[in-house]
C-alpha cells in the first residue's frame, strides 16, 4: 500500500538500488564465506605445520642437548685422563730423578770411602783423636784436620752435600767438615744415638762392608734442629764410616719442579718412619714442611705400594686430582704424591687462550652455565662463577634446586638426565633447565657434568616468527602450565621468567589448548587464548625428559580474518560506490521518466479544471509520448463532446418544457380510465361467485364418484373371497368324500369279517350293509353338494368379472367429475386473477394518474437541470480566448466573464419555468397532439 | 374251467351250504370291474408305506409290514398285463390268503378302488368263455352276472401263484408267460 502511494522516482531509484545490490550482496557473501574457510583452512595448516616443525625443532635441540653432552663428557674424560697421564710422567720423571740422586749420592760415598787416601786421613785423624783424648781442640787433631780439610771440603762441596763425617768403629764422630756441635760426639752414647745419624750407624754396623746405611730424614739438633738424612758406609781402608749428611735442598729441588703442573699442581714426598708419615718434601702450593705429619687414606694407600690417580676432596676441601707412586730407594719407604686441583686440570686455558675449553664450549654451544661436579656433592667449577659455586649441590644451600635434584638423580641412576625449567636461586631466580651426565669409571662416579640450559637456545628456536604474521607465535607451556617459552605477544606478563615469578592465572597459560594437550590430545581448533582473545591454536604435547610439555602455535582470528575483513570492507565500499552510480542513474532515467509524466499531470489538472484549450508538450516517441498524444487527442475529443453537450443541454431544456405540457395531459386521461375500471371490475366480480358455485358442486360429485368406485371395488373383492369360500367348501367336500370311502372301506372289511363268520356274522354282515349304504349315500350327497358349490363358484366368478368391467366405468366417471371440478377451479382461478387485474388496472390508473402529475414535476425539475447543465457546461473553455489565465483561476471563471452565455440561456429557462407552470391548468392542444 | 369250479365248491363246505347265492368283493382295476369270493379276503388295507423290494418282476409293487408281518402286494394291474396302476387316494390293497401244498401265504393285490360286496346268485354265475376277455383265460374263474352286466370273478389261486411268483422272483429275465407254460407241462 506504501509502495503504491511513493513516488515514482524513489520508486524507481529503490528498484534498480535492489536489483543491483542484490546480486552483489549474494556474491560478496558467498566469496566472503569461501576466502574465510579457505584463510581458516589454510591458517589451520599452517599453523600445525609451524607446530610441528617448532617440535621437530625442540626435540632436536633436545636430542642434541643429550649429544652435547656425550661430548663434553668424552672431552672432560679425555681431558681427565690425558692429566692423569701428564700427572703421572711428571711424578714418574720426578721420582726417577730422586733415584738418581740417591744413586749419584750412593756412588759418591762408595768412591770416597774406597779412597785410600779417606782411609790414610781417617786413621790419621782418628790417631790424634785418640791420643788426645777424644778431644777435637787438641793441636795434633787439628794439623791432622786441617790437613786433610780441603780434600773433604771438596768432596762435599763438590757432592752438594751439608756435611761429611769420619766415625771410628766406637762411635765417635772424629771429623766434621763443617764443625758443627756433632763433632767429637759418641754417636750410640749421645743424643744422636735417637737421630737419624745413629739410626743410620747402626744399620752401617751391620753392613757387611760393602753397601750404605740411610738414616731417613729427622730433625737435626747439630744443625739446628734443620731436617737432615745421613748416608753412612764402612770405609774401605780403615776400621770406620763415612758418613754425610744429606740436605734437603736437593731433594725440594726436584721435587718442587712444577713444570707441567700448571698453577695448583705440585708433588711432595712423604715417607714413613717408626709408624708415621711425614713429608720428605717441602710443600709449594699448600703448607708443609719435611718432616710435618702427613697422613690420610691417599698416604696410606701410596705406601702399601700403589700406583695410581683418583679424585678426591683434597685437605683445603677442594677437588684434586691426586696420583701417587712409591719411590723406591733402599733403606727409604718413601712415597710421591702429585696433587693438582681438578678445576684447574678440567678447566685449563690451552696457551695464549683468554677462556678456558668450557667457556667456550657454552659460548659456542649457547648454554647459560656448565658445572663440574663432584659425586660427593661439591660443585667444584662453574663457568659463571655463580653463587653456587664451590658449594655442595646435594646437600648444600641449592640441594633443593632443579640442578639438586639432578644431580641426586643421575648419581643414583648413572645415566643423562634432564630437569625442566624452575626458578634457580643461584641464578637470581631465573627460570633454569638443566642436563647432566656422570662420569662412571669402574661403575663408579668420578664426576657429574651439568649444563644450565639457556632459556635464548628455546627462545629462539619459539620465536622464530617467519612467515607467522602480526600476531602468529608459537610457545611452550610446561605441564606446571607456566610458560617454557617467552610469549612474542605478551613480553611482560608471560615471558618464562615472569610466568614463573607470578602465578598460572596472570602469568600461566590455562587455555583449552593447554588442558587438552596435557591430556594428550593434538588439536586444531579455534580457542580464547590467555589474552582472552580469539586465536587460532594448534597444539601437541611434546615430551621433554620426565614431563610433558605442550607445543602450541597460534594466530589471531582476526588477523586470520584481516582479508576477509578487508574484503569485505571493500564489497562494501565498491556497494556504496554503486550505490551512489545507481542512484545518480536512477535519478537520471526517473526524471526522464517522470517529467513527461508530471507534465501530462499537470496537462490533466488544467483538463479538470475545465481548461480545453491547454497545452501539452512532451515530444516523445515511446508509451509516454503515446500517452501524452493519446491525453491531447482526448482532450479534442472532450472538446468536442462538450460542444456537443452544450447544444443538447439547450435542446433538453426546451424539450423538457413539452414532456411537462404532455404529462398534464396524460393525468386527465388516467383519472377518466379509474371511474371505467371500477365498473368492469365489479362485474367480474360477479362471474367469479357463479364460477366459485360451479367448482363446488363439480367438486361434491367428484367426491360421490369416488365413493361409487371405492365401494365397487370392495364389491368385486368381497366376490372374489366369495369365489374362494366356495372353492373351499368343494375342497371341504372332497374330504366328506374321503370318508364316506373310507367308511365304504370299512363297512367291506366288516362285511368280510362277517363272511368269514359265517352264519354267525350274518347280522353284522346286514349292520355293515347298512353302513355300507350310509356311506354310499353320504358320498352321493357330498358328491351333490360338491356339484352345487362347483356351480356357485362359476356364478360368484361370473358376478365378480361383472363387477370388475363396473369399476372402470365409475372410476373413469370419477375422473371425468374430478376434470370438470379441476376445470371450475381453473376457471374461478382465472376469474380471480381478472378480478386481480382489474385490481392492478384500477392501480395503475392511478398509479398513472399519480405518475403523470410527478412526470410533470419531473419535467420541470428536468429543465432545471438541463440549466444547470448549461451552466456546467459553461465551465469548461473552449476557446483560446482566456488561455493566458493561469488554470488555477480560471477555474471559477468562466461563470463570470460570460454574461453573453448566460443571457442567452436565461430567457430560455424562463420559458421552461413558465410552460411548466401553465401546463398543470391548462393544455396547449399543440402539445396534447404531439403526445 | 368246470373242474376247478367244481374243485372249490367241493373244497369249501361253507360254500356248499350257501350254494344259492356268494358273496363277491368287486373292484376296480383300470377301469374294469373284476370281484373275487370274499372267502378269500382277509382285508382290505388302506395304503401305506409300500416298500420296494429290488430285483422283483415289475408287478411285484413291493412288501408292506402288516402288524409284523412281511406281506409281498403284487400290482394286478400289471399282473393281468395291463399298465402299471397310478396310486390314488382310492387306491387300495386287498389281503388274500393262497394255500399252496398245505402252506397258507397271505398277499396283498393291489387294485384302484374296492367297490361293493355283491350278492350274486348261483344262477347268475356262467362259466368264462374261451376267448373274449383280455385277461388270460387261466385266471378267470367264472364270469358273474348283475343286473346286465358281467363281472369277471378271478382266480385267485393262479393269479397270485406262490409257486409262479417264486419262481418269476428266481428268474426275472425269463418271460412269465414261458414260465407259466413250463410249469403246466
Amino acid at each position: 500500500m506504501n509502495l503504491k502511494n511513493l513516488a515514482m522516482q524513489p520508486k524507481l531509484i529503490g528498484l534498480m538500488l535492489i536489483i543491483s545490490l542484490i546480486p552483489l550482496s549474494i556474491v560478496a557473501y558467498f566469496s566472503a564465506q569461501n576466502a574465510s574457510d579457505a584463510l581458516l583452512k589454510s591458517s589451520y595448516n599452517q599453523l600445525t605445520a609451524m607446530r610441528e616443525v617448532k617440535r621437530s625443532q625442540l626435540e632436536r635441540f633436545f636430542s642434541e642437548r643429550k649429544g652435547d653432552m656425550g661430548v663434553l663428557m668424552e672431552t672432560t674424560a679425555a681431558l681427565l685422563h690425558s692429566e692423569n697421564e701428564k700427572l703421572q710422567a711428571v711424578q714418574d720423571l720426578k721420582i726417577a730423578e730422586l733415584q738418581n740422586l740417591f744413586h749419584t749420592i750412593e756412588a759418591s760415598v762408595n768412591v770416597t770411602k774406597d779412597s785410600p787416601y779417606v782411609g790414610d786421613a781417617f786413621n790419621a785423624i782418628n790417631l790424634a783423636f785418640k791420643n788426645n783424648s777424644a778431644a777435637t781442640n787438641s793441636k795434633a787433631w787439628k794439623t791432622q784436620a786441617t790437613k786433610y780439610q780441603s780434600r773433604f771440603e771438596d768432596v762435599m762441596n763438590d757432592n752438594g752435600w751439608y756435611d761429611l763425617f769420619l766415625i771410628n768403629a766406637e762411635g765417635d764422630i772424629i771429623y766434621t767438615v763443617t764443625r758443627e756441635s756433632d763433632l767429637g760426639m759418641n754417636i750410640p752414647t749421645s743424643i744422636l744415638k735417637k737421630s737419624s745419624l745413629g739410626k743410620a750407624f747402626n744399620k752401617a754396623k751391620n753392613l757387611s762392608g760393602e753397601g750404605i746405611a740411610i738414616g731417613d730424614f729427622q730433625p737435626y739438633a747439630p744443625s739446628n734442629g734443620a731436617q737432615a738424612a745421613f748416608i753412612i758406609s764402612k770405609l774401605k781402608f780403615a776400621d770406620g764410616y763415612l758418613a754425610m749428611q744429606l740436605p734437603t735442598d736437593p731433594i725440594n729441588n726436584i721435587v718442587q719442579k712444577r713444570s707441567g703442573l700448571g698453577d695448583t699442581g705440585e708433588t711432595y714426598l712423604v715417607g714413613e718412619l717408626n709408624g708415621k708419615t711425614s713429608y720428605r718434601s717441602d710443600r709449594v702450593i699448600k703448607t708443609g714442611k719435611i718432616g710435618d705429619v702427613k697422613s690420610g687414606s691417599t698416604v696410606k694407600e701410596a705406601l702399601s705400594g700403589q700406583n695410581r690417580t683418583h679424585i678426591k676432596v683434597g685437605s683445603t676441601g677442594d677437588i684434586e686430582i691426586v696420583s701417587y707412586a712409591p719411590v723406591n730407594i733402599a733403606g727409604l719407604n718413601w712415597v710421591a704424591l702429585t696433587s693438582k686441583m681438578l678445576e684447574e686440570t678440567l678447566a685449563s686455558k690451552s696457551e695464549g687462550a683468554s677462556e678456558d675449553y668450557f667457556t667456550k664450549y657454552i659460548k659456542e654451544y649457547g648454554y647459560y652455565d656448565l658445572f663440574l661436579i663432584h659425586p660427593k656433592g661439591k660443585v667444584f667449577y662453574t663457568v659463571s662463577k655463580e653463587s653456587d659455586y664451590n658449594t655442595n649441590i646435594v646437600n648444600g644451600t641449592y640441594r633443593d634446586s632443579g640442578l639438586g635434584k639432578l644431580t641426586r638423580d643421575v648419581i643414583q641412576t648413572r645415566s643423562y638426565g634432564l630437569v625442566d625449567f624452575a626458578p634457580y636461586a643461584a641464578s637470581n631466580d631465573a627460570p633454569s633447565a638443566f642436563i647432566a651426565q656422570p662420569y662412571v669409571v669402574d661403575g663408579k662416579v668420578e664426576l657429574v657434568v651439568a649444563l644450565q640450559l639457556s632459556l635464548e637456545a628455546i627462545n629462539v628456536i619459539m620465536q622464530q616468527r617467519d612467515g607467522m604474521g602480526e600476531t602468529g607465535e608459537t610457545y611452550l607451556v610446561g605441564s606446571d602450565k607456566l610458560m617454557r617459552s617467552s610469549s612474542f605477544l605478551a613480553p611482560d606478563t608471560h615471558s618464562v621468567a615472569a610466568s614463573f615469578a607470578g602465578n598460572v592465572k596472570n602469568n600461566g597459560v590455562e587455555t583449552d589448548a593447554v588442558i587438552e594437550a596435557l591430556s594428550g590430545k593434538t588439536a586444531t581448533k579455534v580457542i580464547m587464548d590467555y589474552n582472552d582473545n580469539p586465536v587460532l591454536s594448534s597444539y601437541t604435547p611434546m615430551k621433554v625428559g620426565d614431563t610433558t610439555w605442550v607445543v602450541i602455535a597460534e594466530i589471531d582470528e582476526a588477523e586470520v580474518m584481516a582479508p576477509v575483513e578487508s574484503l569485505i570492507f571493500n564489497i562494501v565500499i565498491i556497494g556504496l560506490v554503486f550505490t551512489v552510480l545507481i542512484i545518480i542513474v536512477a535519478y537520471l532515467l526517473a526524471k526522464s521518466i517522470t517529467g513527461p509524466i508530471v507534465k501530462g499531470v499537470v496537462f490533466a489538472e488544467q483538463l479538470a479544471e475545465g481548461n480545453l484549450v491547454a497545452h501539452l508538450d512532451v515530444d516523445q516517441k515511446d508509451e509516454v509520448g503515446q500517452l501524452a498524444v493519446a491525453m491531447v487527442d482526448m482532450r479534442d475529443r472532450i472538446k468536442d463532446v462538450i460542444q456537443t453537450v452544450r447544444g443538447g443541454a439547450d435542446n433538453l431544456a426546451s424539450a423538457s418544457e413539452e414532456v411537462s405540457a404532455t404529462a398534464q395531459t396524460i393525468s386527465q386521461g388516467a383519472v377518466e380510465q379509474t371511474t371505467s375500471v371500477e365498473g368492469t371490475s365489479a362485474a367480474v366480480e360477479e362471474l367469479n361467485s357463479s364460477v366459485q358455485q360451479n367448482a363446488e358442486n363439480s367438486s361434491v360429485t367428484e367426491k360421490i364418484a369416488t365413493t361409487s368406485s371405492v365401494q365397487a371395488e370392495q364389491g368385486a373383492a368381497a366376490v372374489t373371497e366369495t369365489v374362494s369360500a366356495m372353492k373351499n367348501i368343494a375342497k371341504k367336500i372332497g374330504l366328506i368324500e374321503d370318508i364316506s370311502y373310507k367308511t365304504n372301506l370299512l363297512s367291506l372289511n366288516a362285511a368280510i369279517e362277517a363272511a368269514s363268520a359265517g352264519e354267525h356274522g350274518k347280522g353284522f354282515a346286514v349292520v355293515a350293509a347298512e353302513v355300507r349304504k350310509l356311506a354310499e349315500s353320504s358320498r352321493v350327497t357330498a358328491e351333490e353338494i360338491s356339484e352345487l358349490a362347483t356351480n356357485s363358484v362359476d356364478i360368484a366368478e361370473k358376478a365378480g368379472r361383472l363387477i370388475t368391467e363396473v369399476v372402470p366405468n365409475i372410476t373413469r366417471t370419477s375422473d371425468l367429475v374430478q376434470e370438470i371440478s379441476a376445470a371450475s377451479d381453473e376457471q374461478a382461478t382465472g376469474i380471480r386473477q381478472i378480478n386481480d387485474a382489474m385490481g392492478q388496472l384500477d392501480q395503475a390508473t392511478q398509479q398513472n394518474a399519480a405518475a403523470s402529475e410527478e412526470l410533470a414535476a419531473t419535467a420541470e425539475e428536468l429543465n432545471g437541470q438541463a440549466e444547470q447543465l448549461q451552466q456546467s457546461v459553461a465551465y469548461f473553455q473552449l476557446a483560446e480566448d482566456n488561455s493566458s489565465m493561469p488554470a488555477h483561476t480560471e477555474r471559477r471563471a468562466p461563470m463570470k466573464p460570460r454574461p453573453a452565455a448566460r443571457a442567452k440561456h436565461a430567457p430560455m429557462a424562463q420559458d421552461a419555468q413558465a410552460y411548466s407552470r401553465t401546463s398543470s391548468s391548462d393544455f396547449n392542444e399543440k402539445d396534447f397532439e404531439k403526445f | 374251467m368246470n373242474d376247478l369250479t367244481v374243485q372249490n365248491k367241493t373244497s369249501n363246505g361253507s360254500l356248499v351250504v350257501q350254494e344259492q347265492q356268494g358273496q363277491y368283493l368287486t373292484f376296480l382295476v383300470g377301469k374294469e370291474r373284476l370281484g373275487i369270493s370274499i372267502h378269500e379276503v382277509k382285508e382290505i388295507i388302506e395304503i401305506n408305506n409300500i416298500t420296494r423290494v429290488p430285483m422283483t418282476p415289475n408287478f411285484i409293487r413291493g412288501v408292506i409290514n402288516l402288524r409284523g408281518n412281511v406281506v409281498p402286494v403284487v400290482d394286478l394291474s400289471a399282473r393281468l398285463n395291463r399298465e402299471k396302476s397310478e396310486l390314488t387316494k382310492r387306491s387300495c390293497i386287498v389281503l388274500v390268503e393262497i394255500t399252496t401244498e398245505g402252506e397258507s401265504q397271505n398277499i396283498g393285490m393291489l387294485v384302484d378302488q374296492v367297490d361293493e360286496i355283491l350278492e350274486i346268485p348261483n344262477e347268475n354265475i356262467q362259466p368264462a368263455p374261451e376267448f373274449g376277455a383280455d385277461i388270460r383265460v387261466e385266471f378267470i374263474q367264472a364270469m358273474g352276472r348283475v343286473d346286465e352286466k358281467f363281472i369277471i370273478l378271478l382266480e385267485i389261486s393262479r393269479v397270485l401263484s406262490v409257486t409262479e411268483l417264486s419262481q418269476l422272483s428266481h428268474s426275472i429275465n425269463v418271460d412269465s408267460a414261458s414260465v407259466l407254460e413250463t410249469d403246466n407241462e
